[in-house]
């Protein structure tokens, strides 16, 4: 169908301006700090530096030149390598997820980044394409999922009679809006988040940076002393303080989250983020293997919670944490959500909580690491004796915390499990998606009755294991029975 | 866990040996590192609490090769349990923590004959089950035993699911 293409030479301006931005300090430092040195090392440097720099752009002309791709019916073809060659060929149907990103210089040109991440497992699984032009972008998407739905619609004919096959897929943004953040969540994120507080390593970092051209020891002393000398400069600076870093911490938030929308049709989730560096990416419906929410205490306190949907999948990036809904979401709403977004996906509130046993038996645990800080802080630090009973009551609270946020059931094929102090996890997987059981039970738990098990699922980069632990054992025997009646539900393929 | 069924399948006497073998030399190395520690502690005047943690390991360790030949390897080999159907690879293992794993077959990506040295001593084999991210074994079966698990997993395993 299609000749050899190339990337949009855009793709050499974003690779200079990558290189840019990764060698930002030695450039500020070799060719504006010391500009006009008379010094031979630094010179020297600034010769090699400017050789290594024009070899890293040549490169960056020749990798543009070398790589070419070229769109089949079905397939995509991908030439690259300047020195080693390779030669890839990537089957529509492989593709699970489609990532766009677009930073403010790919605005500027009319390009996106675009990747392509099949379920495979190792270093070859992604093919990621870092300017192409809109319009191609979206073309080869839009490609892609045809080519996807019309197989899935005919492996779906195959079953049954009655299916309309459609060809053509709307794009993207027909998919119904499930989720848009309103102000009031995005202030609330913004101080779950601690976001404000990233003035404190701007700080530390600019004081670093402007370490290596003056004193700065010296000035800043002189400032301490400045500002300590009245009470009123001390209490105003800060005041300019608190505001500048809320003022930051509100508006990074804003930019990262503020146009965040999610959105749904039959068979994906879209999702679009980012007001400078846009983002998007599709997640199949299909490959969700289980969904987790996750609530740290001030989360918890807050009423928000992170949902994320554990996929099956090398990981495509994990810098933007492409299997979070959205990190901030109302927790009532969290669960509203999955159930549209997942529709054969049934959440039931009303979860077993663990019996008075397991509480009597985690009081009477021993801690090992407690037991090894106490002989240590004893032996070392004497007169630090409290540690170890502050460390022992953190420990007790933890095990209360975490009895009373331990939940479990199981709804027909699926489960549900919840557990953790400081950090709690929701997790709710079919049983078809289960990959593998444990059961466990030590010398203890027997005395009373207990149990702990666990269950693993395929995810981003190989398994996720969720532990239950201390469930009595008439919980886990019903457990293992209900996973031992799995082939009720699981397809094989013919 | 008395109310789940233990799965059927028990394995081979003479791995009761293997064990004890192994458990020996591997519970040695670990002796005389610590005894190697120990002296250089003295050597080069190391500080005096880490002889104090040596010789706590010493005794430690001493207590776990014992353990190592005359406890774990009979109990081990007793609580041993497995079992292949066509749905499922069971393991049941532990006298003090007592595990079950079931696996279902369709999930099975790999299926590994193994002999090492001492298993080889005892005409004895290992079986080595790997799935997406975890590797089982089951150990102390016989030539024959073992030859007939990897074919019937292997026959099972090909059967795929619809994910």
């Amino acid at each position: 169908m299609s000749k050899e293409k190339r990337l949009h030479p855009f793709f050499i301006i974003y690779g200079i301006w990558k290189l840019i931005k990764e060698n930002f300090i030695p450039i500020i430092l070799l060719y504006i700090v010391n500009a006009g040195t008379e010094s031979l090392l630094i010179r020297t440097l600034q010769i090699l530096f400017l050789i290594y720099f024009l070899g890293r752009i040549i490169y960056l002309n020749l990798k543009w030149i070398t790589l070419r791709y070229s769109v089949f019916d079905e397939t995509i073809q991908i030439k690259t390598g300047v020195f080693k060659k390779t030669d890839k060929i990537l089957p529509f149907d492989k593709i699970q997820n489609i990532h766009k990103q677009k930073s403010i210089l790919h605005k500027m040109f009319g390009c996106t980044t675009l990747t392509l991440e099949t379920g495979l497992a190792g270093g070859d699984s992604s093919v990621k394409f870092d300017a192409l032009k809109m319009k191609d972008a979206e073309q080869l998407e839009r490609l892609i999922l045809t080519v996807k739905e019309r197989q899935e619609s005919s492996l779906e004919a195959e079953n049954e009679d009655l299916v309309n096959v459609h060809n053509t897929k709307e794009y993207i943004t027909k998919g119904t809006l499930l989720f848009k953040p309103e102000k009031k969540d995005l202030l609330k994120a913004s101080f779950t988040s601690f976001s404000f507080l990233i003035i404190i390593p701007i700080i530390f970092g600019i004081y670093d940076n402007l370490d290596m051209f003056f004193n700065v020891d010296d000035i800043t002393n002189d400032f301490l002393h400045f500002i300590t000398q009245s009470w009123l400069i001390t209490s105003i600076l800060i005041t300019i303080l608190v505001i500048v870093s809320v003022t930051i911490g509100i508006a990074r938030t804003f930019l990262k989250y503020g146009k965040y929308e999610i959105y749904s049709d039959k068979d994906s989730i879209y999702i679009r983020k980012g007001v400078l560096e846009e983002i998007h990416f599709s997640i199949d419906k299909n490959k969700v293997q289980a969904v987790q929410i996750e609530q740290s205490i001030i989360k918890r306190i807050l009423r928000l919670a992170e949902v994320k949907l554990v996929t099956a999948g090398e990981a495509g990036d994990s810098e933007h944490n492409t299997n979070s809904l959205f990190p901030f979401m109302p927790i009532d709403l969290a669960f509203t959500i999955i159930e549209e977004m997942l529709p054969d996906y049934k959440i039931n509130k009303n979860m077993h909580r663990l019996t008075k046993k397991a509480l009597l038996l985690r009081m009477i645990r021993p801690s090992y690491i407690w037991l090894i800080v106490t002989i240590i802080t004893l032996y070392f630090f004497k007169n630090l004796w409290y540690i170890s009973i502050v460390f022992l009551a953190f420990i007790y609270l933890n095990r209360i915390i975490d009895y009373k946020n331990s939940f479990y059931l199981l709804n027909g094929e699926f489960i549900q499990l919840k557990s953790g102090s400081i950090w709690s996890i929701f997790i709710i997987s079919k049983r078809s998606k289960v990959i593998e059981i444990e059961l466990k039970q030590s010398k203890l738990q027997k005395l009373f009755g207990l149990s702990t098990f666990k269950i693993s699922n395929r995810s981003k980069p190989l398994v996720t294991d969720s532990y239950f632990e201390d469930a009595p054992i008439e919980q886990a025997t019903e457990f293992y029975h209900w996973y031992m009646k799995r082939s009720k539900e699981v397809q094989l393929e013919k | 866990m008395e109310n789940i069924p233990e799965p059927s399948q028990k394995i081979e006497q003479d791995y009761v040996k293997v064990i004890r073998i192994s458990e020996l030399i591997g519970k040695t190395i670990f002796l005389f590192i610590i005894i190697g520690l120990y002296i250089m502690q003295k050597i080069f005047n190391w500080p005096p609490w880490i002889g104090i943690v040596l010789i706590f390991l010493f005794v430690l360790s001493c207590i776990w090769l014992l353990w190592g030949i005359f406890v774990k390897p009979f109990y081990l080999q007793k609580s041993w349990r497995y079992e292949i159907s066509e749905e499922f690879a069971q393991m049941k293992k532990g006298i003090i923590t007592v595990t079950h794993q079931v696996v279902p077959m369709t999930k099975v990506q790999s299926v590994e004959l193994y002999q090492g040295p001492i298993l080889r001593k005892y005409k004895l084999f290992s079986i080595k089950i790997g799935t997406m991210g975890t590797s089982h074994e089951i150990p102390g079966l016989t030539e024959q035993e073992a030859k007939e698990i990897r074919d019937t997993i292997a026959h099972y395993a090909k059967i795929k699911e619809v994910e």
